[in-house]
């Protein structure tokens, strides 16, 4: 087993790894997927189905687990059901040089088990950002680099939404959009064309599936588990365990590696080539070497950099390809949370019956023109909310209590919350620990990072111009709110490996390959030149995936690497 | 109270595939978060009755019947701060506190009505009692009592409807 040589590595099983395993072994390509945790089988490994009062906490968070993992217990989506799609904080520890809240699945499938699934293509305003005001590097390719991958890979995944034609907002190959209820519908119709700058609202954009996507990945059954972290059984959104990975096996080119923690890349000076990988069995802890003539680093943003900044060889002192010294900076993720609520009077005969997995959508309307600029802030954001209507307040106690808690709410309510861009900053970034190592070997990971002037300057507008949508669609008592999310709640950590045009101001060139390295590829979020200002980055990992695959394979096939 | 016999009786509703998510959980065993570690059998009858008092049973099965009392034990062990452990403990001694002194014996032996005229009381007064009844109603409508009996249950609704005059629950 020692000393295996296959065609191509890739390091990670998630949302992009999942993808650079299938498009790399539907090339014909003999691949080793190499993923730290244990598997997670399609259908079978899953307890979606179990009914809630059948768990010993009913859902419940313990002091237990509070107590072994206290940053993942604090993410949104972790309960009883989902805790095992994360990871034990203890055995897995990083060091919060400013607070920074790290969400982590390691297991095959990672953390496309318990993702948002919303998918928002981003829009030439994004890859021209950078450029433009001068922040970060800029992005080696421009938005038509990307629409045919958007196309290509959209088709597979499966996004339910509408088209709207916005050119900031591009449309992505739909499944019909899950419907609005009856006072979101309402809303909408009453702020269209009542902004100048265009406010609307539109159809959330989901990567759950309103049809059928064949074998395993059934339509919406509106069950509401993969909202509360749970994979469903009826494959009804898309994961890496229902598509990409069964894509993968399928071809009979893929070997699968659970247990398998990559540390370290192996570099030949003399080839100027990457060999392969040391990996751990986090099982056993035997060390083995497998190799490749290319290597797709997918293990996410801060564990891909890790690997790098531990790949140290005389050419690199200071990690595999980081002779930009960029390595590990750039650390960004996106603000949000910040908000407004109130109630809607009328359709009191009316409810929602099922659990939608997706809301409604504002598309970004600062700074897309001359009209829209703003001069307290750059970039953007976008609202993600919901209207509905639950159950209303019961008093006292006896039999009428109790036919009380029946009754529902008096009115309808709805709320919309922004996701906002972070901005490259050098400053914000990753580090390894100079001494303190996890269980396994690795050096620990070191997070400094924080949000500054750009992101805090655009917190009221983001309160206030909630606030006015939610008003002239007709809403009561509305009041905003800022839940005051620290860094990396909102699980859109990007960077640290950064794409651009200058070997000597970045790690990655346009097409997702190490400047230094050139058979090493990085298509997870570290890649990203910027955060972006629509929330759902992972569609982008995965069209940058598809399109790396293909041209490192193009380049394989020329001998070029 | 024989610590096995209770486990038999709190394994009743649980069923064999939530016992498989114990072991894999890592639970040492049942007793590892097991119900009779901090309360009683006596204690767990007491917040039924008091369950019962506040959620009675109707058309459908109450509080009691739904064991309320034997989810609580768990979760107040399981899932309360310190604080709130004290103040849930706290709140059941004050129940029979008043109890005792309004009618000189204790909740349980209370009648009907006097247990009626007591919750209210101390509904009015007593500051803790807010969180305890929470704690009650919560219980009793995630039981399965709750979820398939007092409302309407669709594990699977199979469709979203955005618009609907049925009450779903």
């Amino acid at each position: 087993m020692n000393g295996d040589i296959y065609d191509a590595i890739v390091v990670g099983t998630g949302i992009s790894g999942g993808w650079a395993a299938k498009e790399l072994c539907e090339k014909g390509l003999k691949t080793l997927v190499l993923e730290r945790g244990r598997d997670v089988e399609h259908i079978k490994d899953y307890d979606d189905m179990i009914p809630n009062w059948e768990l010993p906490h009913r859902g419940r968070i313990t002091n237990e687990d509070r107590k072994i993992s206290p940053v993942q217990s604090g993410v949104y989506n972790y309960n009883e059901r989902s805790k095992k799609y994360f990871v034990n904080d203890t055995d897995n520890p990083y060091i919060q040089i400013k607070p920074f809240e790290w969400a982590r699945g390691y297991q095959v499938g990672g953390r496309s088990l318990i993702w948002g699934r919303q998918c928002y293509r981003r829009s030439y305003l994004d890859f021209e950002a950078n450029a433009k005001d001068g922040f970060g590097v800029d992005w080696p390719i421009r938005y038509r680099d990307i629409e045919p991958w958007y196309d290509y890979i959209e088709s597979f995944v499966g996004i339910a939404g509408s088209a709207e034609g916005l050119p900031h907002l591009p449309d992505s190959k739909f499944q019909p959009p899950m419907p609005m209820n009856c006072v979101e519908e309402e809303v909408a119709k009453r702020i269209k064309g009542k902004f100048a700058d265009g406010r609307m609202i539109i159809h959330g954009r989901t990567a759950n599936y309103t049809e059928e996507k064949g074998p395993g990945r059934g339509k919406c059954q509106h069950k509401g588990s993969c909202g509360a972290g749970h994979a469903c059984s009826f494959g009804a959104y898309f994961s890496s365990n229902s598509a990409t990975l069964p894509a993968a096996s399928s071809t009979g080119n893929m070997t699968l590696r659970p247990y398998s923690m990559v540390q370290e890349i192996y570099y030949d000076k003399e080839k100027k080539r990457a060999t392969g990988v040391r990996v751990v069995d986090t099982k056993t802890m035997k060390q083995y070497d497998f190799f490749a003539k290319i290597i797709f680093l997918n293990a996410s943003t801060l564990n891909t950099t890790a690997i790098l900044l531990n790949s140290k060889s005389d050419v690199f002192p200071d990690g595999l390809g980081n002779s930009s010294g960029q390595l590990g900076h750039n650390l960004m993720d996106m603000p949000y949370g910040m908000g407004a609520r109130g109630i809607f009077e009328g359709f009191e005969d009316k409810f929602t019956f099922g659990i939608r997995p997706t809301g409604i959508f504002v598309p970004r309307f600062r700074n897309i023109n001359k009209d829209t600029a703003r001069k307290d802030y750059v970039r953007g954001f976008t609202y993600q909310g919901a209207a509905g209507r639950g159950r209303g307040g019961s008093s006292g106690f006896g039999r009428e209590f109790k036919e009380d808690l029946k009754k529902p709410a008096d009115h309808w309510s709805m709320s919309i919350t922004a996701w906002a861009e972070h901005l490259p900053y050098y400053e914000n970034r990753m580090f390894l620990h100079d001494e303190k190592k996890d269980k396994y070997g690795m050096p620990v990971i070191c997070v400094d990072c924080e949000f500054k002037e750009n992101e805090t300057a655009m917190v009221n507008d983001m309160m206030n111009s909630a606030a006015e949508i939610l008003e002239a669609g007709g809403l009561k008592n509305v009041e905003t709110y800022n839940r005051n999310k620290i860094p990396g709640s909102c699980i859109h950590e990007t960077g640290t490996a950064r794409m651009g045009k200058d070997p000597r101001t970045s790690v990655l060139n346009g097409w997702n390959q190490m400047h230094d390295v050139p058979n090493v590829f990085i298509t997870d979020g570290s890649a990203m030149c910027s955060s972006g200002t629509t929330p759902g980055p992972s569609i982008t990992y995965m069209a940058l995936t598809a399109r790396a695959v293909d041209y490192a394979v193009k380049e394989l096939n020329r001998r070029n690497i | 109270m024989d610590r096995r016999s209770f486990i038999i009786e709190g394994g009743r509703g649980l069923g064999a595939i939530s016992l498989g998510i114990w072991i894999a959980n890592g639970c040492k065993s049942r007793e590892a978060s097991g119900l009779n570690e901090m309360f009683s059998a006596e204690t767990i009858s007491l917040i039924n009755e008091i369950g019962e008092t506040i959620i009675p049973a109707t058309d459908t099965p109450g509080a009691k019947a739904a064991k309320v009392g034997e989810y609580i034990a768990v979760i107040v062990q399981d899932c309360y701060a310190e604080n709130e452990k004290k103040e849930f403990k706290d709140t059941l001694e004050h129940i029979n506190e008043v109890s005792n002194a309004s009618y000189g014996y204790s909740f349980m032996k209370c009648k009907e009505k006097e247990r009626v005229q007591l919750i209210s009381k101390i509904e009015e007064e007593y500051e803790g009692f807010k969180s305890f009844k929470n704690l009650i109603v919560s219980a009793y409508l995630s039981s399965e009592i709750g979820m398939t009996q007092f409302f309407n249950y669709s594990p699977v609704p199979g469709k979203y409807d955005g618009c609907t005059t049925v009450r779903p629950w």
